[in-house]
């Protein structure tokens, strides 16, 4: 798999497709779910509370998404208007939400408080997501060895960021949204999110650095 | 598409407006991430050239972007790849390989054995898990490390042919290596040492006279040794004058399996010779067109190591199943001494090939145990070149063999370097284990394992066997020496210093003073510049003492002055540290509390004097600090230590966890010290402050708590809460104070069990709670009678105001609790002698810290008053034992402790039948309860059933864990225990068995650990016990031969533990003991040079207090034999002097020349077991109730002492005046 392009090959979210939506058609919901699936898989996987692998999986958070969202077909022409992607990712939020309460519990993550800040997560569990997927770098032996060390003082050196550096690094990179896309989510101007997300780069780079071992591994090659 | 990937491939005219907004940082930082996600890997100079107003920014920022897609990338290859994870087991044949069976598994990869057909020869095909090579770059890294790995030719490498792929899958082609892996060597060695006390190895220089090891030499040739290694008939040494003596002609190093002289399994014979191999073959398979011969040979070997997270799971399986010759060698030669030269030889070829391997600029980078392979001919093969390097981009490798390969890992490699020192280093540790058979660094959780290899230097060999030459000692710590630049620096001089050692010549490698120690020490523990300069040096004083002792610590601190302004600039990481010296610290502490009296001794030592001196006196382990002086000088720098540390008062939360500890500590040390009170208010104080931390400070809905990050420390606070209510109960119950023990105890109980459900119901918490039961239940053996008054010394003892200054007025129960149990237990249905039925005590708690056996003999005082000498009103006390209220009390409140913890325990070991602390709590429980038959309780049908349950318990520990020291010590110390308890229902063959058992345990243990103090007292103590036993005249040279180990072993201890008085009392009671048999056999004049030893060990004992004590009780009798034997001898003078002596040392006793009280207790009813004199015949006419009259002129000898008391045992052992 590990197709990174998953949206080159697809057809595209043409106004066509759109329209029948609107007019509710299923069958085109379907395909434009299609368009972004890659991305909001991704999305899933990023944010995926750990201790749920092995009850469920990425494709069950979709597949209940998809349902949800045909459910939700009337209401699209309002909710997706600036992005199609937008509001199918908001559904996908919600589902997993849902589901991390069902399995693991209301504790950790309070479906209200997450889904009120910054498109749907709380700054705790983006940093807590960030944490884990950075640490999943180091990964050769003698890394993995200071892995448990470096783990705790890598949420620290997140928990410096703000919570929008760190929304907005994760929505770039981990689930592959856009610049506008990004904008959208966090409700700021393409320009602000753009420079935002410079800024939050910059920053990652600077509490990476501070962390022995860490880039000099990481990126450079 | 929504997106603006057109970004990065050309813009479209409404993207390119929108970038106008866009940061061009982003915009190139997009691209970049968007190529990633192509598969590309775009340079970051590319980046810097294109964009050169952005230069400097996007240097800074494009290895974050890197980094953060090539991570994502991993996440989702990796979710594939598992797919096809299940391809590789149960594969059939892979292209020209035809698989013949599974030989190993790892975390890389499977290893079988295959025939190559094409070649009809058989190889070690190592096929990669899909996981382990999961992008192209790894791919290419892997075919590029093979390469360089199959152009090693050294015959100690085993050679790598090729690899490929078909299939997908990717293999890797070695020769098939007949061996053993080292570490299930190691294994077996270890248990086989643990199983056979002769296999233990026996020092270099009990044979350095003799041969040495065919391993070793570097001038003998294999083959000529044949004799001595099997079949090495086609290993031919003679060509190989040019030096290396090791360097075999390829052609006949072969291996394969036609070198096994032994017992190849079947199939193989037929294979033998097609798995030879020519040179020229290897050579043309391994030199320049490498490429195409993989395309040809396509697969090749593999010997893997297979160890799948935890260490001893490996499943290397190496053609031999059963017999493993190269381990039944190493065996043998563990008994002859010459294992050290093996171990020296197997490090001398090792080293060669790493040297080999790493001037063809090749490292290992995973030695390790379980990547040498030794084979038939004591050749030894190192598997695995490079392959580490492989799987280091690689997520799931270190899901399973990293703790494996961890554990191995050099200081600098667990931080990410590496060079050929950390290759030495590594085989290093590989050498520590094969000669201590234990991983140096042997923590079991990954985190552990990493603080070890960065924070300590190895333990000394010598100091887990003192067998270990010195010298070979020195070079492995040397090896294995913390900074790099301290090892030895090539892989060559580590094999030349080990051939020095071989050949007995001076080796090159020199010890560090303490002083440099110190420096290296300090240099690892920065800790200092955060704590006050004092606190520093204390630290850093307090850290050499541990390591070197207080002598040369005084030395050290003279240059740590010097040291002191470097030291305090390196200190960066200042805390992590100190918190590791916290560790270190604590360890130090908890290692000396280790020391203690094991069961069986105690309670035969509680026994004399109370029987001997009618009054209970302060129990043993309370008399005796069981910390020696050097170690009480360290706990006091310590308990400084801490002080400061603890009055710091840290606002962090983390500091604060650190600073309850240390006041907990200091609770420790001053309880260790025998200072009760400090340490009561230290415990009190930690208490509070754990408090503050714990679960129950904090908000109520634990559910939430649970979950919070910070819950594991707020947990272990609240654990801590609990374990330290524990320590105060128990720190009271010593300083004989039971109102705080009993309110400690139930202040334990009620904080957890008010704790929230979902806190309460976790395994830790229920089994802290057993733990506090079953300790409690257990109290009332060592301070039954203090119940009634808080006194130490009130207990139990004689009349009202006879002797109890202490007793507080408002005591109205003069005979306290040693009332209620006598009641008690003289009720019991069988009518069974009390001291029997109660003498049990709680065999398994921790040695040192209980008193015990106060109950059961309790009771005979007052036989003794009966018997007509003694103080008036002593009667009194037998017929007003009954209806206490607070011992009624107490007796409810134990006997549902007990019940409640054995309820616990048995749930807990239901759900987890693995843990073996729980079946240890509940064996020690189960020994414990036989004090309470015979009141009523379930038990009572079956007295025994319990404590055989008990043992039965031990024996299924020491069973499953052969290497844990401490269950075989629980076991033979319940043996030796739990005689005293079975003896009145089993035979005295079947006693004699009970100890001949614990003797043969504890043999082994001490042999095994022959600077544990407490495994040679239990084994002198069960020799002498088993010694008495022998009681019949034809008997006599065998309980001689018994009692005289004892005593050997006694004066050792004595020696090396002049501070310890119960090494001192045990060695006076065997050489009482040894003096009787003297008498018996010879009469001989041994009698009296075995007392007047007994006597010299108290010399050094200045004042007697003039309360009951063991040790003017033990002084005392010793003189009263030696009167008896003056005046049997007509020194009247001399026999008057020792009995005036004896009396002034025991003035509790009643007096009266010849005639003490006790000696009466023969009439008592409770000494004259009617069973006694039918089931053991005496010798002699009993000795009459007239003891202390002249006698029948020997001495009178029930050869069933051990069925009465002690203090029968003493009164018949003495010759009587004539």
């Amino acid at each position: 798999m590990i197709d990174e392009s998953v949206t080159d090959h697809l057809p595209s979210e043409s106004p066509e497709l759109v329209n029948r939506v609107i007019r509710g058609d299923t069958a085109a919901l379907s395909e434009l779910f299609a368009v972004h699936r890659a991305r909001l898989w991704r999305m899933v996987n990023f944010r995926m509370d750990p201790r749920l692998a092995g009850r469920i999986d990425a494709d069950d958070i979709l597949q209940e998404a998809w349902l949800r969202a045909i459910d939700r077909i009337d209401s699209f022409l309002v909710d997706a208007s600036r992005s199609t992607f937008i509001w199918f990712r908001m559904i996908v939020t919600q589902t997993m939400v849902d589901l991390h309460r069902r399995h693991v519990g209301a504790q950790k993550r309070s479906a209200a408080k997450e889904i009120s800040i910054h498109g749907g997560w709380s700054s705790q569990s983006t940093s807590v997501s960030l944490a884990r997927h950075l640490l999943g770098h180091l990964s050769s032996p003698s890394n993995a060895a200071i892995r448990a060390e470096l783990s705790s003082q890598l949420e620290t050196a997140l928990g410096t960021m703000s919570d929008i550096d760190r929304e907005v690094l994760a929505m770039r990179h981990f689930e592959e949204l856009t610049n506008s896309e990004t904008a959208q989510v966090l409700d700021m101007t393409e320009q602000a999110a753009s420079a935002r997300y410079v800024r939050a780069l910059s920053r990652l780079r600077h509490v990476l650095t501070a962390i022995p071992g860490f880039l000099d591994d990481a990126g450079g090659k | 598409m929504t997106r603006d990937r057109s970004d990065a491939s050309g813009k479209s005219g409404s993207e390119i407006a929108e970038d106008d907004d866009r940061d061009p940082v982003d915009i190139a930082a997009d691209e970049f991430a968007e190529r990633y996600r192509h598969g590309e890997y775009p340079s970051v100079t590319e980046y810097v050239q294109r964009f050169p107003e952005q230069a400097e920014e996007l240097k800074e920022l494009l290895p974050a972007v890197a980094m953060m897609e090539q991570l994502k990338q991993k996440e989702v290859s990796r979710i594939d790849s598992f797919e096809k994870q299940s391809v590789i087991s149960g594969l059939q044949r892979l292209g020209d390989f035809r698989i013949i069976r599974e030989i190993g598994h790892g975390g890389m990869g499977v290893v079988y054995e295959a025939e190559q057909e094409s070649l009809g020869r058989r190889v070690a095909l190592k096929v990669l898990s899909p996981t382990t090579l999961d992008s192209p770059r790894a791919i290419r890294r892997f075919r590029r490390e093979a390469e360089t790995v199959a152009r090693l030719h050294h015959t100690n490498i085993v050679p790598v042919f090729g690899v490929g792929d078909e299939k997908g899958l990717h293999y890797y082609v070695m020769q098939l290596i007949d061996g053993e892996p080292l570490n299930r060597v190691v294994k077996e060695l270890r248990k086989r040492s643990e199983g056979d006390v002769g296999a233990l190895p026996r020092s270099q220089a009990a044979v350095s006279a003799g041969k040495r090891s065919d391993f070793a030499t570097g001038d003998n040739s294999l083959s000529q040794r044949d004799s001595e290694f099997g079949n090495s008939s086609d290993v031919n040494s003679e060509g190989d004058a040019s030096g290396d003596s090791y360097q075999q002609p390829v052609e006949e190093v072969t291996i394969g399996v036609s070198a096994v002289a032994g017992q190849p399994p079947g199939s193989d014979d037929e294979f033998a010779d097609t798995v030879r191999q020519s040179p020229e073959e290897i050579a043309r398979i391994s030199e320049p067109d490498f490429a195409a011969t993989v395309e040809r040979v396509k697969a090749e070997i593999v010997v893997d190591e297979a160890e799948s997270g935890s260490e001893d799971s490996s499943v290397n399986q190496h053609l031999h199943e059963g017999l493993q010759p190269a381990t039944e060698r190493l065996s043998a030669l563990l008994e002859t001494g010459d294992y050290w030269n093996v171990v020296a030889g197997i490090g001398i070829q090792v080293a060669r090939a790493l040297d080999y391997a790493h001037s063809h600029g090749v490292w290992h980078r995973d030695i390790k145990p379980s990547n040498l392979l030794i084979d038939q001919s004591g050749t030894v093969w190192l598997v695995d070149f490079g392959l580490a390097r492989i799987a280091e981009d690689n997520e799931l490798t270190q899901t399973g063999d990293l703790l494996g390969t961890l554990r191995y890992m050099s200081p600098e490699q667990v931080v990410g370097e590496f060079d050929h020192r950390s290759d030495v280093y590594s085989l290093g540790l590989t050498l520590y284990e094969l000669l201590t058979f234990r991983p140096a660094h042997d923590a079991s959780i990954r985190s552990r394992i990493v603080q070890q290899i960065s924070e300590a230097s190895p333990k000394s060999p010598r100091l887990i066997n003192p067998e270990i030459p010195k010298d070979l000692e020195t070079i492995v710590l040397k090896t294995t020496a913390h900074a790099a630049a301290d090892r030895y620096q090539t892989a060559i001089e580590l094999a030349e210093d080990l051939q020095r050692f071989v050949e007995g010549f001076p080796i090159h490698a020199r010890r560090f003073s303490a002083a440099e120690q110190l420096w290296r020490w300090s240099q690892r523990n920065p800790a200092l510049a955060w704590t006050t300069a004092t606190t520093s040096i204390l630290l850093v004083t307090v850290a050499v003492v541990s390591m070197w002792g207080l002598v040369t610590a005084r030395s050290a601190n003279r240059e740590l002055t010097e040291e002191r302004a470097r030291t305090r600039i390196e200190a960066e990481r200042a805390e992590d540290n100190l918190h590791l010296a916290l560790q270190a610290f604590e360890e130090i502490v908890d290692g000396i509390s280790q020391r203690g009296i094991p069961q069986s001794v105690q309670s035969d030592l509680n026994a004399d004097i109370e029987t001997e001196g009618g009054e209970v006196a302060e129990p043993v382990a309370n008399l005796t600090p069981t910390v020696t002086e050097a170690d009480a000088d360290l706990l006091e720098r310590l308990l400084k230590f801490y002080l400061d540390f603890a009055s710091r008062n840290e606002a962090s939360p983390e500091v604060a966890a650190q600073t309850a500890k240390a006041q907990r500590r200091v609770g420790d040390i001053y309880q260790r010290l025998g200072r009760r009170d400090e340490a009561i208010a230290a415990y009190e104080n930690a208490r509070s402050q754990y408090q503050v931390l714990s679960l129950r400070e904090l908000d109520p809905s634990l559910e939430e708590i649970l979950k919070h990050p910070d819950a594991p420390a707020t947990y272990d606070a609240t654990l801590a809460v609990a374990a330290i209510s524990n320590q105060i109960r128990d720190t009271a119950a010593y300083a004989g104070d039971p109102k705080t023990a009993v309110a400690a105890y139930e202040s334990t109980v009620n904080y957890l069990t008010s704790l929230p459900e979902g806190v309460r119901s976790l395994p830790e918490t229920r089994f802290l709670l057993a733990q506090t039961k079953t300790s409690f239940a257990s109290i009332p053996i060592r301070m039954s009678g203090q119940f009634g008054g808080g006194n130490p010394n009130g207990f139990g003892s004689g009349p009202p105001g006879s002797r109890n200054p202490q007793r507080p007025a408002d005591d109205g129960q003069p005979h306290g609790n040693r009332d209620w149990r006598r009641g008690e237990d003289s009720s019991s249905p069988d009518g069974a002698r009390p001291d029997l039925i109660a003498g049990s005590s709680e065999p398994g708690r921790r040695p040192g810290r209980d008193d015990s056996r106060d109950g059961p003999f309790r009771m005979r005082p007052s036989g003794r008053n009966e018997g007509g000498s003694g103080p008036p009103g002593g009667g009194a006390g037998r017929g007003s034992h009954h209806g206490y209220g607070p011992p009624m009390e107490m007796e409810e409140l134990i006997k549902n402790s007990r019940h409640d913890a054995r309820i616990l325990l048995e749930g807990l070991i239901e759900e987890d039948n693995q843990q073996p602390a729980y079946q240890l709590e509940l064996a020690k429980l189960l020994l414990a309860s036989p004090s309470f038959r015979g009141r009523g309780d379930e038990t009572a049908s079956d007295p025994l059933a319990d404590l055989n349950k008990g043992i039965a318990i031990l024996e299924q520990l020491v069973q499953d864990h052969p290497g844990n020291p401490d269950y075989r010590f629980h076991l033979a110390d319940a043996l030796a225990w739990s005689s005293r308890e079975t003896q009145r229902y089993e035979t005295p063959e079947q006693v004699a068995k009970r100890y001949s058992r614990s003797i043969q345990i504890a043999r082994k243990l001490q042999r095994q650990f022959p600077n544990v103090p407490e495994y040679s007292i239990l084994l002198a103590n069960s020799l002498r016990r088993l010694s008495e036993l022998q009681g019949g005249q034809e008997q006599l040279p065998r309980s001689q031969e018994l009692v005289d180990e004892a005593v050997e072993i006694l004066r050792k201890l004595t020696e090396v533990w002049p501070g310890q008085m119960v090494y001192r009392l045990s060695l006076a009671r065997a050489l009482l003991h040894s003096a009787m048999l003297e008498w018996r056999l010879r009469e001989s004049e041994l009698y009296l040079q075995r007392l007047d030893e007994a006597v010299r060990l108290f010399d050094h004992v200045e004042e007697f207090d003039d309360r009951p004590n063991p040790v003017s009780d033990m002084l005392s009798m010793i003189h009263r034999r030696r009167s008896d034997f003056f005046k049997r001898k007509g020194q009247d003078t001399e026999a008057a002097a020792a009995l005036e002596l004896a009396t002034k040392l025991t003035p509790w006793m009643t007096k009266g020349p010849g005639g003490p009280g006790p000696d009466d207790r023969h009439e008592n009813p409770d000494f004259g077991r009617p069973g006694d004199s039918e089931r053991y015949p005496q010798r002699q006419k009993p000795q009459g109730p007239t003891a202390g009259r002249p006698g029948n002129g020997r001495p009178d000898r029930h050869p069933g002492e051990h069925q009465s008391t002690e203090r029968d045992r003493r009164e018949r052992d003495r010759p009587s005046a004539e």
